[in-house]
């Protein structure tokens, strides 16, 4: 069996590639990018079939892990679908996320209505899921509705945060907390798509699986561990105003510096991080990942939460280290 | 969902799973437990979001004597949040000891344990928002704490036990989203439990009857019933409901109402301490989770055995504000701005008897000499405490004098006398008003004295200060503003005697399939600590065993 990862070069797609290696999956990578240090590397322009295609000749199962634009998400999915049909692939597994659900603050599980309406990353990724369920006609496709992959080398949900609660922007959000987190170890979603690469394939099906650690909990409590198992202490109560100014006053501020910047380039470069309003929203209103049905279908052992809050924090105080001595 | 009462159709009757009545913290963390989960939960709540004086009223009733117990409307707010609108936020969990059999103490022992109600306190620690389960000044989160007093040391005494402060949490304001989004949940306002309707051999609960001010009734029918009204309120509530058991539900054996509980608390005597004052910690430290957290004094539960006393805890405090001889300006301010501040935060400033026209020169000379000192603690105040989420907990005044009064608050020993009967007099709903008449044991009074000797012996012993009181106007000082304000418990106690308890260990009324009592009143006896952390990890574990009764799975708080 061969395996083509698309993506291969960003942060799940790096890890997978060293989680597929490991097993000694036949794989192939593939990206926008040259890269000699991977051998057989095909280089691929996602928005376009033939390239797809060329790219896909001897593949039996591809693996989606394209982050972008828009256009690279939904778009790529529409070609990567199209291509694999004519190369004759017969699984592909899809990165997805729990952005398609929108905010519903409520237990979702698989078949909650998908909502992306408003948040172009949403609605993309609502896009490119309704490319891939047209695979089903052809092979298999398991799609993975990841939660926030929290872990060593997270810029998202371990480096911002830390710099956020470091600097006191975050910490006890109170009632603005209570969104759930469904942080996931790296390490388990790549053990989550390894399984499903080695699964017996189940040709003409659609399968999608939530994929969060089920002992996650809301963001306040993450915030709350993290900041303890990093030192940014005493963690600080945050009010809903502070909140409200990070995200209506300065994240906007910053974003009309950024342009005027474009036309006097002279300005210093604004390095801050941003609380947006849907980063807000998110630790607010972010509904719980229901789990059960990964559980049933592929034996993934779960990192402990406590254990990936203390492997990132771990990371993010030797990354700062690393910073502040370079 | 969050609906109105008054919207339910006349004389329907809802059905659920569960029904809770009371929206406080009881109520309030039962739905909280249950969010998410496949059982149909309805809320019952009397208040609305804002206050309504109209709503209060329906909580008047009457006291056997005014210096010995607060109104009933004070203390207590009915309204969504309950009495989380006006709490002042102090956790501390039970010590193992609490839940002992002790044989000095007639009525002790509990039908569970610490271990027990254990996993529901991290829980409730998260609900109440204040931190880590974390109550010990050695465990993690709250290392780097100073000493209480350096070199106060005697193995009979515990300093590192901790107070945690929640911001103090209102419970409606905080979880009405979590709860209005939860799918299972429908909370009515406005809704007013004013009859328990039992099956006719009275096992089970056939009905809830409900009303309104507006003038609307209707019906809950459900598996499971949380009483969650308070620890005064859920007493008036089975006594009233008579149409089956003349005597009142769950009254059969003349106990509900009775064992009624507070606690014994006041400031007394004067600790002059010997260390410079730099060694002396009184006020809060900040954890590293975020929380405030005091130390306090206690006795070891080896002293306590060997002298055969009632749990009890001292903290710090500042000397009497009424006697402008403490020479502190904020203290004298605050006497005098006394009429400015909230009955329940009043009422243990102001002393019973007139003060006199020489001692209000005195106090006003104080204000002028440390105007300054004034100015900064109203910027703390402001800062710190007004405008925070997470509000400074109390007047800390800087030691300057090394002059302290031993701020104690007692565990009272359960008399069956001490009772809530029920009146003739009836609310505009038409329910029969009660009657509160708290007593005492003498041996509660006794147990205090004898832990302050064994105090000011370690003082003494350890060379840091000295430590006298009045023995002859303890019993005064203890007493003189009555049973603590707002700690309603006991009056339908855990136990399996049914002679001398309501509920089981499970918080079910004996004989009454599917009837559960949560909050103070379920208290077996009333322990140091104030009792709003127990009241929610009670809950917590009630939820859950309603929710393994029925196979059903609940959610982590998070």
């Amino acid at each position: 069996m061969t395996v083509l990862l698309i993506g291969a070069t960003g942060y799940i797609g790096s890890a997978l590639v060293a989680a597929l290696r490991q097993r000694e999956t036949q794989l192939i990578t593939a990206s926008r990018g040259h890269h000699p240090e991977q051998p057989g590397h095909r280089q691929v322009d996602t928005t376009q079939v033939e390239s797809l295609v060329t790219a896909m000749q001897g593949i039996d199962t591809v693996i989606n892990c394209v982050s972008g634009d828009a256009r690279s998400i939904g778009e790529g999915a529409r070609c990567l679908v199209e291509a694999a049909s004519r190369a004759g692939v017969k699984k592909i597994i899809h990165m997805s996320s729990m952005a398609v659900y929108g905010f519903s603050n409520a237990l979702m599980d698989e078949n909650t209505a998908l909502a992306g309406e408003g948040n172009w990353y949403a609605e993309a990724k609502v896009q490119a899921e309704s490319a891939m369920a047209g695979f089903a006609a052809h092979g298999e496709v398991v799609i993975f509705r990841i939660g926030c992959v929290a872990g060593p080398g997270s810029s998202q949900w371990v480096e911002r945060i830390g710099d956020l609660l470091k600097a006191g922007r975050i910490g006890d959000l109170g009632s603005q907390g209570d969104g759930w987190s469904n942080i996931v170890a790296l390490d388990d979603v790549c053990q989550a798509v390894v399984l499903s690469v080695y699964q017996p394939p189940l040709p003409k099906t659609w399968n999608v699986f939530n994929l969060a650690a089920p002992d996650s909990p809301r963001w306040n409590s993450y915030f709350r561990d993290f900041a303890l198992a990093s030192g940014a202490t005493p963690v600080r109560r945050i009010s809903k105003r502070q909140l409200q100014i990070e995200a209506y006053v300065k994240a906007p501020a910053a974003r009309i510096y950024g342009k005027a910047r474009r036309f006097l380039p002279l300005l210093p470069v604004w390095t801050g991080t941003d609380i947006p309003p849907s980063l807000l929203k998110l630790f607010h209103l972010a509904g719980k990942l229901e789990t059960s049905r990964i559980e049933a279908a592929l034996p993934v052992r779960w990192t402990r939460y406590e254990d990936t809050v203390r492997q990132g924090a771990a990371w993010y105080v030797d990354e700062r280290h690393r910073r502040s001595t370079a | 969902m969050i609906l109105q009462a008054d919207s339910v159709p006349i004389d329907t009757t809802l059905e659920a799973d569960v029904c809770i009545v009371g929206g406080g913290a009881a109520g309030l963390s039962a739905a909280l437990k249950l969010a998410g989960s496949s059982l149909k939960v309805i809320l019952l709540e009397s208040g609305q979001f804002k206050f309504s004086g109209d709503t209060q009223r329906l909580y008047e009733g009457s006291v056997s004597s005014d210096a010995l117990h607060s109104p009933l409307d004070k203390f207590r707010q009915r309204r969504f949040g309950g009495s989380t609108n006006i709490w002042g936020g102090r956790c501390a969990p039970l010590d193992p000891i609490d839940f002992e059999k002790r044989e000095y103490i007639h009525g002790s022992g509990w039908p569970i344990g610490l271990e027990d109600l254990q996993p529901f306190y991290a829980e409730a620690n998260t609900l109440a928002e204040a931190g880590k389960f974390e109550y010990d000044a050695q465990d993690a989160e709250n290392t780097g704490m100073p000493e209480l007093v350096r070199g106060f040391l005697h193995p009979d005494i515990r300093t590192d036990g901790l107070e945690r402060f929640s911001c103090p949490t209102n419970f409606a304001a905080r979880y009405h989203e979590r709860l209005g989004a939860a799918k299972n949940i429908e909370i009515y306002l406005g809704a007013n439990v004013t009859e328990i309707e039992l099956t006719t051999e009275g096992t089970r609960v056939r009905a809830l009857k409900a009303a309104t001010l507006g003038g609307n009734r209707f019906r809950v029918c459900a598996r499971s019933h949380i009483l969650a009204l308070g620890g005064l309120e859920n007493v008036r509530l089975l006594l009233a409901s008579r149409s089956v058991s003349p005597t009142g539900v769950g009254n059969g054996r003349d106990v509900v109402g009775r064992y009624y509980m507070s606690h014994i608390a006041g400031h007394v005597g004067t600790l002059s301490l010997r260390t410079p004052t730099q060694d002396t910690h009184h006020g809060y430290a900040v954890s590293r989770d975020g929380i405030y957290i005091r130390r306090r004094i206690a006795l070891t539960s080896q002293a306590q055995r060997r002298l055969g006393v009632t749990n009890m805890v001292a903290r710090l405090h500042f000397p009497q504000p009424s006697d402008p001889a403490h020479r502190n300006g904020v203290l004298s301010a605050i006497f005098l701005a006394r009429r400015l501040i909230s009955f329940e935060y009043s009422r243990r400033l102001s002393d019973t008897q007139k003060t006199q026209r020489s001692l209000l020169l005195s106090h006003l000379r104080n204000v002028v000499l440390e105007f300054p000192d004034i100015v900064h603690f109203l910027t703390h105040w402001t800062l710190d405490r007004k405008l925070a989420d997470r509000k400074f907990p109390s007047v800390i005044l800087k030691n300057r004098s090394n002059r302290f009064s031993l701020d104690v608050h007692a565990e009272q020993i359960p008399v069956r006398d001490s009772r809530i009967t029920m009146t003739t007099d009836v609310d505009a709903l038409g329910m029969a008003r009660m009657h509160v008449d708290w007593k005492y044991d003498p041996h509660d009074i006794k147990s205090i004295e004898k832990s302050l000797d064994l105090m000011a012996e370690a003082f003494q012993a350890s060379g840091t200060g000295v430590f006298e009181y009045d023995r002859e106007t303890l019993e005064h000082e203890l007493t003189k503003y009555g049973a603590y304000g707002g700690h309603h418990l006991g009056t339908t106690r855990m136990g399996t005697d049914r002679a001398t308890s309501v509920v089981d260990a499970n918080c079910q009324v004996h004989g009454i399939e599917g009837l559960y009592i949560a909050g103070g009143s379920v208290f077996t006896t009333s322990s140091q600590a104030n009792p709003t952390l127990t009241i929610i990890a009670l809950s917590l574990r009630l939820a859950e065993h309603i929710a393994k009764n029925a196979s059903a799975k609940t959610l982590a708080i998070g």
